[in-house]
């Protein structure tokens, strides 16, 4: 099954298989699809793996890969969703954009089961609840208030966020997945409308346990906040480029969070003394002191792993085998229903011969060292770009070495988008709003097997 | 800390595998008493018996160390910088040292540290800091310096990059704290050695000399010892240790200065007496302080009595508490119960 992807530039990409939909369609509750007899009861296995099985004893640099895989068969019920729509409704929203809004906010009803619980936020100047969060038991009732939205004229956002979370908040805590998708298609220009103050509001929001997930259409939103916005709270990022795609984009939003098997990653490792940690990759301010580093990871859905990278610093070592870091992985189980904790040991045997670290090399881990080289690579791309240091010429050329490496170690889905914008750029279209999101997912570390 | 029902993933990479044979004996519920501990051979902190590997420093407790190549001496003049939130450290190397959120040599994951925030450069006998046009500036003890220009800093000095505060130490110190944790006076190389209780260490190799520097002289006029650490083996001058906190280690800078071993730390230890009696503090040193033979959790103070032996680096010392003359001690208790040892130079074990 393809990645989730944020780019909907190509109308048939990315339909998933029927399979996912099946199992979907499940009654909350129901027992019967628990798991698989002699499966894992569990919805995560943790692996933590070397750069190198061999440290040098007299000290060094290695980089530690941390695994969390879902197994693909781990089929448990799926979490009862508490989500908030947050809509703008801008004057630029006005006609065609809006209306597939709607329409996607009716696919989203369509979609939800009355154990479900569903909130409708609109936001211009000011904020309205279209419906406040209740169950999804009359779907008629709540479209019908779907479509009543009319367009205003400014763009609140941070009120709007701040509404979403008070319904959402609103809901006795537990047993739900709660989520907020917020949609706009221009910069804030009312209320509170400075980067800081609502990446700081999400990333409270996020304190809360709500994650949100942030859709950018056209060509006008600020793709540095809507990122922003997701990276803050472990939501997603998408950029919708046309407004038919609006309605494919909340349907496979939806199906993500209906496959979520573990949430509220919480990665903690233990370090003895002598080995240090310098850099967590792709996480934005993890904790860090001398003998434990701490910081939170994407939820993970079912089937893909999540890769994380650590860069350590090893002090000089007595020659002999060590465990140079512990790893906690703890957890929301949605199969086993309970919150879990996974345990891996990193072991180095640290030796007298530099050469032999490099014989003990870990191809998994220098491909995955790859892709987050790839992933900066793209970062400065854009920069480049964007102070016009690079030429179209040589930014097609970077793009086109980075697809190749993401092609390489198995990122097909940021490969892909690495194509889009490549396409992009040829046509003159936007290749930041792209780029952005691969570079956000391919820190998340998320992959499909 | 492992759940029961959660059985520890191990997961070992190829060969390695082969090399570690020792059954993972499941810890149930954290349980960490019974059975013999083990003791670690590469560190000797005393292991839980079901440790598969040290909890110290990681060492698999089953294997054999192998034989290192050189003594661990810390270089000398080494310096550091020690982050104030963790404790992280981050050695300064000579030449040009990055700081910044990305790449660094001192490597600070935090939104306020620009990706190439400043550089450090360190030559023979001066440490200079230089802002690199930093979003969120750089301050050596609270006062933004200038960007693009070298800044002289000395130990002990306060930087802040972003909001990220580190302090200058020599390898393996603490960063000061403001608080009283040492008399005043006592600011790094300022410090006076006089020798008071002196003598080279005739029986101990490489010549170890222990002094007392003058800053830890208690500043009130009762100058009366609580406790005296006697060098086991008879080897070398007793050292009295006056109320308030005492610290050991390899550097002029401590109160109890013991030069020559390089298994002493630059701060080693620390101890505190008072009325009620003296406790002992490990301060991360790199090669541990032990207690009557078992090691001391780093920054954990613990009660020494009479006679209990201290071990610092190669060395090891018997505590002597002195009840105090006169009067008499009500807290102390079960502490001066004992017989105490009076004998000045005792002469243990070897």
């Amino acid at each position: 099954m393809e990645d989730r992807t944020q780019q909907m530039g190509y109308p048939a990409g990315g339909v998933p298989p029927a399979g996912p939909y099946g199992e979907r369609t499940v009654v909350p509750g129901g027992t019967a699809d628990r798991t698989v007899v002699g499966g894992p009861m569990r919805a995560l296995e943790l692996e933590a793996v070397p750069g190198s099985r061999y440290g040098y004893a007299g000290g060094g640099r290695e980089h530690l890969l941390l695994m969390a895989k879902s197994a693909a068969q781990a089929i448990g019920r799926r979490m009862p969703l508490n989500l908030a729509l947050v809509i703008d409704r801008s004057g630029s929203m006005e006609g065609e954009p809006l209306d597939y809004v709607k329409r996607a906010c009716g696919y989203v009803v369509d979609l939800l089961e009355p154990t479900d619980i569903l909130s409708i936020i609109t936001f211009a100047e000011q904020v309205d609840v279209v419906m406040p969060a209740r169950r999804v038991m009359n779907k008629a009732l709540i479209k019908e208030h779907i479509n009543r939205i009319q367009v205003g004229n400014t763009t609140n956002l941070y009120d709007g966020l701040a509404m979403a979370a008070a319904q959402v908040g609103s809901v006795p805590a537990g047993g739900y997945l709660n989520r907020i998708l917020i949609l706009t298609d221009g910069e804030p220009t009312a209320g509170i409308k400075d980067f800081g103050s609502i990446v700081n509001q999400v990333a409270e929001v996020k304190q809360r346990g709500i994650s949100v997930t942030a859709l950018g259409f056209g060509s006008e939103y600020n793709e540095e906040l809507m990122a922003g916005i997701a990276r803050r709270s472990g939501g997603n990022y998408y950029y919708i480029s046309q407004p038919s795609l609006i309605p494919e984009v909340f349907r496979r939003e939806l199906e993500t969070l209906m496959t979520v098997v573990a949430r509220n990653l919480r990665m903690r490792l233990r370090l003895p003394r002598g080995v240090q940690c310098r850099y967590v990759y792709g996480v934005t301010q993890p904790q860090i002191t001398a003998r434990t580093v701490e910081y939170a990871l994407a939820d993970v859905e079912r089937g893909s792993t999540l890769v994380n990278l650590v860069e350590l610093e090893y002090a000089r070592h007595v020659p002999g085998t060590y465990r140079v870091a512990r790893a906690e992985l703890t957890y929301d189980d949605v199969v086993s229903g309970r919150t879990e904790t996974l345990f891996a040991d990193a072991v180095v045997e640290f030796v007298t011969d530099q050469s032999q670290v490099e014989m003990g090399r870990n191809a998994v881990v220098a491909r995955e060292l790859e892709v987050h080289l790839a992933s900066r690579n793209l970062e400065k791309t854009m920069m480049g770009m964007r102070t016009q240091q690079l030429t179209a010429m040589s930014a097609m050329q970077e793009l086109q070495r980075t697809r190749t490496i993401l092609m390489q170690s198995g990122r097909e889905a940021q490969a892909q988008e690495v194509t889009q914008a490549i396409d992009a750029l040829q046509r003159g279209g936007d290749v930041e709003k792209t780029l952005i999101g691969t570079i956000y997912n391919l820190d998340q570390g998320k992959k499909r097997e | 800390m492992e759940q029961q029902n959660s059985e520890p993933t191990r997961v070992l990479q190829g060969p390695a595998e082969e090399r570690t044979q020792i059954a993972p004996v499941p810890t149930p519920g954290g349980v960490t008493q019974m059975g013999v501990p083990v003791v670690c051979p590469v560190c000797h902190t005393q292991n839980p018996s079901l440790e598969t590997y040290c909890v110290e420093c990681g060492f698999l407790l089953a294997s054999t160390p192998g034989t290192e190549q050189e003594p661990p001496t810390e270089e000398p003049g080494g310096l550091e910088l020690v982050e104030a939130v963790g404790g992280r450290r981050f050695r300064i190397r000579p030449g040009v040292n990055m700081v910044g959120r990305e790449n660094g040599d001192i490597l600070l994951m935090d939104g306020t540290v620009s990706r190439r925030h400043a550089q450090i450069r360190r030559s023979e006998d001066t440490v200079t800091l230089t802002d690199l046009n930093s979003t969120n500036g750089t301050f050596v003890d609270g006062r933004r310096i200038p960007p693009q220009e070298e800044t002289p800093i000395a130990i002990g000095a306060e930087l802040r990059f972003g909001n990220v505060v580190l302090t200058l130490v020599e390898a393996g110190a603490e960063a000061p704290v403001p608080s009283a944790a040492q008399p005043a006076g006592v600011a790094g190389e300022a410090t006076q050695v006089i020798a008071r209780s002196v003598g080279p260490a005739p029986a101990q190799p490489g010549g170890i000399t222990m002094t007392r520097s003058a800053g830890a002289l208690p500043a009130e006029d009762v100058l009366r010892p609580v406790a005296r650490l006697i060098p086991a083996g008879g080897a070398g001058e007793a050292v009295d240790l006056y109320p308030g906190p005492t610290t050991i280690g390899r550097r002029t800078s401590n109160d109890v200065v013991i030069a020559g071993d390089p298994y002493i730390s630059g701060r080693h230890a620390q101890l505190d007496c008072d009325d009620t009696g003296c406790y002992v503090t490990d301060l991360q040193s790199t090669n541990g302080t032990l207690l009557n033979g078992v090691k001391l959790d780093p920054g954990v103070r613990v009660r020494v009595e009479d006679g209990d032996e201290l071990t610092i680096g190669q060395n090891t010392y018997r505590i002597e508490i002195i009840p105090p003359g006169g009067m008499d001690v009500p807290a102390a208790g079960e502490a001066n119960a004992g017989e105490s040892a009076e004998g000045p130079q005792g002469e243990d074990e070897g």
